[in-house]
């Protein structure tokens, strides 16, 4: 499949903000996550010609780098320094929404296993069907499916044990 | 009250993702797009370039050592009076000033070609 430069811009407009989320499901930092995303967004550009699905590669790609990153002992140091600033900001728009309700389910989605948050990240924020999230964890459409369900399930229990707390 | 899966699920797309920082748009965008301009229009120029290169004489093919011409720089042909012709039916021809033979020599055919000395009959034979 070949992809115009338009057409990178566009994906990058209309899954960024998810393929960053996906990213600090891995990293620690905003920054080594916006690090990743960079970093893959230049390589699907240049091996675009032999991409098939651009919205798996790209999740797969984000995926990989991010693991490279955190695995990464020369960006220790940098990831220390940052951590303060960048630990604690928020994975969503702040200027979107009730501030209440966004941390509540922020913070459930903290507690859920991290192959369960990324399945539901493709899900939701990508619109990924069970194939492609499938194809970018590297494990069968089915096991995708049943991660997703385990997500939205888990959130519902945890967002309400929160509200009644 | 514990919430449903659809009600869970239109909640979360309720929520949007922050969106990278302008830095890493900036630098991504910065870097797509000399990509662009060495692919299509790099692409075009690259072509039209060696096409010019290719279909023009120059150096002038009767100027030319290979060709029979004045020497301007260091021959390729040993003989300071041999020719060289391609075009004739049995192949690459050698020529000195009285006859030519044919030689085998892919490398100076392809010269020859390249740089159009390929006439009807070259002067020395």
């Amino acid at each position: 499949m070949t992809t115009s430069t338009d057409e990178c811009q566009a994906l990058l407009d209309e899954h960024g903000a998810a393929l960053l989320l996906f990213a600090r499901q891995r990293v620690a930092s905003l920054v080594d996550a916006e690090d990743a995303l960079q970093e893959v967004f230049i390589c699907f550009w240049r091996s675009r010609d032999h991409v098939r699905d651009p919205l798996s590669y790209l999740y797969s790609c984000v995926r990989t780098a991010a693991l490279d990153l955190r695995r990464g002992a020369h960006r220790r140091q940098r990831r220390e320094s940052l951590a303060a600033r960048s630990a604690n900001a928020a994975w969503f728009d702040t200027s979107v929404g009730e501030a209440d309700r966004r941390e509540t389910i922020e913070h459930a989605l903290t507690g859920l296993p991290v192959d369960q948050r990324e399945a539901l990240v493709m899900r939701i924020w990508s619109g990924a069907t069970f194939q492609q999230i499938g194809e970018a964890l590297g494990v069968s459409s089915k096991t995708a499916s049943a991660r997703y369900g385990s997500a939205v399930d888990s959130l519902c229990t945890l967002v309400s044990e929160d509200l009644v707390q | 009250m514990k919430k449903n899966r659809q009600e869970m699920e239109s909640e979360l797309r309720s929520l949007l993702p922050k969106a990278p920082s302008d830095r890493v748009l900036k630098s991504i965008a910065s870097q797509l797009a000399p990509t662009r301009r060495r692919t299509r229009l790099g692409n075009v120029w690259a072509t039209f370039g060696l096409g010019v290169l290719l279909g023009s004489p120059w150096p002038p093919a009767s100027r030319s050592p290979w060709c029979g011409g004045h020497s301007w720089g260091r021959s390729l042909v040993r003989h300071p009076r041999s020719r060289l012709w391609t075009g004739h039916p049995r192949g690459p021809l050698k020529c000195s000033p009285q006859r030519c033979w044919p030689i085998s020599m892919p490398w100076g055919s392809l010269l020859m070609t390249l740089t159009n000395c390929s006439t009807d009959t070259p002067r020395a034979c």
